[in-house]
Formats: structure tokens, sequence, C-alpha cells
């Protein structure tokens, strides 16, 4: 009896003192507002004018994942990318469960709950009319506008925004896709005979520090100067370089090299090359420990 | 079975075991009810003793067993089960309407957690002072084999519940038993097992002289 008076006791210390750790713990871990995933990502629209001479539409879809606390109850209701040149109205949102990967089994608003976050993804889409190529137009930050009437501004990492020209003939898009270990590759055919004047692109040197990204086996910069003639492939491939700290593993990369070359006429073009398809783990993050990790990484909470 | 010990088990089986209706705890009661049919029973058994055969022997209500260790009536005991199961009864009526407070902890989460510390803490409280007054009141009967047998499934229970219990504080907390099957299977198993020991508590509430023990 004795023996039980002292478990008893020990239990209820003990009951108390781990109910006590994880009121502090989930305290300790909360979320003062929305965190969006950062993304570093280019996105290359093709410009072009419809027969009547008027610019083709272009919508640029933006998946934008991102973490609220339970207890934030506020629903966003729009969003605007102060450094983006359009008219603000051609920015529009809505909610997308898993980025359209998992919208058929989604709920409506497409809201889960991990530990004490609820993730959902944002849909932005651009609307554009544009008849010249622009840019590339950066953006790193947006301003969140709340059905509640407050406002507030995110970071949301680095997007390149691009209107190109796609000139007819010139490749042939053959094959591109990714692996579960991030690795990626695509393959395009020359059909004209060209000289390459650089590959480049805005976040090609933040990338390469992540990913060992060859075009024909050899580096981008070698590429240089190299002559394309018809039939020949480019074949660009991404592997990640090591192990990905937490934070990139929550991280949208999404590069796409744009090819400069010069046709034996001796004009100009460009072609985007690839496109490394983000993370899918930023669209499923399922452990609650990894996001807190993550937040931590970053220093939000 | 004494209509106390009857009371109590029937008592846990509707805390554990009820349907929900339209969002509502249902049939057959609601778990705040429940709780309080669990209290009538150890009121009854406050009230009205099971016959004792060595009463005789036992006439002080207080054993000095030794210098720090003493060991109290069963009254003691079930005077305290019978408040702890009040306030259980009070801390369940908000879950009658149980999808809104499903929704209401889902929203709150550190009350979820400060609701799942303290239903531990009374569950642990419940079946210390039901049991080990249960135990005394064997000792009273004559029956210390069953005394102690009972002791060591108290025994048993407790560090069970509390491991239980510190998995259950530990796994909400970082996120990891929000769809956990197995977790919900062994808690339903723990409590029934602490309902069976109730239910095998029969014949030492009977006038009849009870035999060895048969709880499981």
């Amino acid at each position: 009896m004795k023996t039980n008076r002292r478990l008893f006791i020990t239990g209820l210390i003990l009951i108390s003192l781990s109910t006590l750790a994880a009121l502090s713990f989930w305290w300790s871990v909360k979320l003062e507002g929305p965190v969006f995933f950062e993304q570093f990502r280019e996105n290359t629209s093709i410009v072009r004018t419809t027969p009547e001479g008027y610019p083709a539409f272009q919508q640029v879809m933006l998946p934008m994942p991102f973490l609220m606390d339970v207890t934030d109850e506020r629903v966003i209701e729009r969003v605007i990318f102060p450094e983006a040149p359009w008219p603000e109205d051609q920015t529009r949102i809505y909610y997308e469960p898993g980025a359209g990967l998992t919208s058929f089994m989604g709920t409506p608003v497409g809201k889960t709950t991990i530990g004490r976050y609820n993730f959902n993804t944002l849909m932005v889409s651009i609307d554009l009319l544009e008849a010249e190529p622009f840019g590339p137009v950066k953006l790193t930050c947006a301003e969140l506008y709340y059905a509640n009437g407050e406002r507030e501004t995110v970071e949301i990492g680095e997007i390149y925004l691009s209107g190109v020209e796609l000139p007819e003939g010139h490749f042939e898009h053959r094959s591109s896709g990714g692996s579960s270990d991030h690795a990626y590759e695509s393959n395009f055919l020359v059909e004209i005979p060209m000289e390459v004047l650089e590959v480049k692109s805005p976040l090609m040197s933040k990338l390469e520090a992540l990913f060992e990204i060859k075009i024909n086996g050899e580096s981008a910069a070698k590429l240089k100067g190299a002559k394309l003639s018809e039939g020949d492939s480019v074949h660009t491939t991404a592997v990640p370089k090591g192990p990905w700290e937490i934070t990139q593993q929550f991280t949208v990369y999404d590069l796409t090299p744009v090819l400069t070359y010069r046709t034996t006429e001796g004009e100009i073009y460009s072609q985007r090359l690839m496109s490394i398809i983000e993370n899918q783990t930023v669209y499923r993050p399922e452990n609650f420990l990894d996001l807190v990790r993550y937040l931590r990484a970053r220093g939000v909470i | 079975m004494h209509e106390g010990f009857n009371r109590i088990f029937w008592g846990l089986c509707f805390v554990t075991f009820h349907i929900n209706l339209g969002g509502f705890e249902g049939l057959p009661l609601p778990a705040f009810a429940a709780y309080l049919m669990v209290r009538s029973g150890i009121k009854q058994l406050i009230n009205e003793p099971p016959p004792t055969e060595v009463e005789e022997a036992h006439p002080k209500p207080i054993i000095e067993e030794t210098s720090t260790d003493t060991v109290h009536p069963p009254t003691h005991y079930f005077k305290r089960a019978a408040t702890l199961a009040l306030i259980s009864a009070l801390v369940a009526v908000p879950r009658v309407a149980t999808a809104f407070y499903s929704q209401l902890l889902a929203q709150h989460p550190l009350a979820m957690l400060l609701n799942f510390g303290l239903g531990a803490l009374l569950d642990l409280a419940l079946a210390y002072c039901l049991l080990t007054g249960a135990a005394c009141l064997l000792e009273i009967q004559g029956n210390p084999e069953r005394k102690v047998f009972y002791l060591k499934r108290l025994r048993l229970y407790l560090v069970l519940l509390v491991s239980a219990s510190i998995i259950g504080i530990a796994g909400l907390a970082l996120g990891m038993l929000e769809s956990s099957v197995a977790y919900g299977i062994a808690m339903l198993a723990l409590r029934i097992w602490f309902i069976l020991l109730v239910y095998g508590l029969k014949p030492a509430s009977d006038s009849r002289p009870s035999q060895a023990p048969s709880a499981p």
C-alpha cells in the first residue's frame, strides 16, 4: 500500500510536470502570423501576339504554401506584390489543397492541421497581357489582406517573372522529369545550327551551390561559344549536392536557365532549358517537429 | 454484487462507451452523467458499507502500521473517490456537445493539452482511491489474499496509466498522436482492464465468504 501511494504521488507529479512541459513547448512554438515557405523560383511566360495583333493572354500561376497557427483564424482574402509593375487587380488568389496535387482528396478550404499549425496553399494567379518580352521582375515580398481588414507584409523568397518570345523551329522539347531524390533532367533537340552565347538565369549562381547543374555533361559556363548542329541534343541535369538542411527541405526551387544563342543568320534568341520541379515536401508536410525545426532555423519562432 | 460496486462498474462502462448522436453524447448516458453514477455507487459504499465477517477483529478505523505509513479505513479513500468522480463529472459536462467541444479544443491547442493532462490526473487519482479503498475493504472482510492481489494489480495499473499518460501528453505536444490508432486502442484496453478489476470486486462485496481471486 505504501508502494502504491508512492507510485500514485510520483505519477501525479510526473503527469503534472509533463503537462507543464508540453504546455511550455506549445507556447514557445506559437506562430504570430502566416509563414510562407520560401521560394526561389524563375517563372518564364511565352509572350506572343495574336493574329489580330493583340497581345495573347498569359496567366502565371504561383502556388504559395504557408503555415498559420491553429489559433489564428484570419483568412487571407487578397495578395498584392508591391514590386510587380502590373495593376493590382491583375493578381487574384484562391485556395488549393496540395497545389493541385491532392485537390480531389482535399477539403473545400484545403486546410490541414499538423500539430499546432494549419497548412494551406494559396494559389496566386497573375493575368498578363504583354506584347513584348519583359523581366525578370523580382518579387521578394507579398502584402496580405485579411478578411477582417488587417494587413501584413511577408517574405516569400525570390520569385523572378520573365516573358520571352519563343522562336519556332529552333528547339524541340523531347523529355523532362524528376525523381524522388530531387534529381532532374530535360532534353531538347536542336533543329537549326547555332552558336551558344550564354546560359544564365537570375538564380543560377545561388542554386549552383545546392545543385550540380550540367548541360551536355559540362558546366553551364563551359557551354559558352559551343557550336550546336541540327540534330544535336541539349541535355540538362540537376542533381542536389549533399544532404539538404531543414530550411532547404522546405524551400521551393524552380530554376529555368535560359540559353541565349546566335543563328547562322546572325539573329539572337533565347530558349528556356528546364524547370527544376518544386520540392514536393513543401506541399505535403507531415511531421510537426520538422516544421518546428524549419521555423526555428528561419528564426520565426 | 454490492449495489455500490455494481453502479461503479456500469458508470465506468458508460463513461468509456457511449454513442454520439448528432454531435452530442447520447446513449446510454453522457460521460458526466456516467461519472455521477460512479459517484452515487461510491456514496452507497460509504453510506451502506458491505457486511464484514471479521469486523470485530478490526474495530479501529485507523491502523498504525509504521510510524510513517498510516492505513486509513475504506471510507477515507471512498470519500476522496466520490469527490474525484464529482470533479470528473463537472469536467465532462462540456463534452456533452462533443462535436463543438472537439472543434473548440482543436482551435485552442493549449486547452487541449490541459484537458488531456487534467483527465489523466483525475483518472489516476480516481483509480487509486477507488481500488485502495476496495483493498482496505477486503482486509476488513478478512480477505488478505485478495487485498494483496488488488494492491498488486493497482500497482501495475498505476505504472501503466502514468506511462501511457506521459506518452500521450508528449505525443500530443509533438504532433505525433493525432492519428495514432494504436495509442487509442492501448488506452481503451487499459480502461477496460480497470473496469474488469472493478467488476472482479463482486465476491468481495457479497455477504457470502469469498474465495480465491477471480479478477483479471
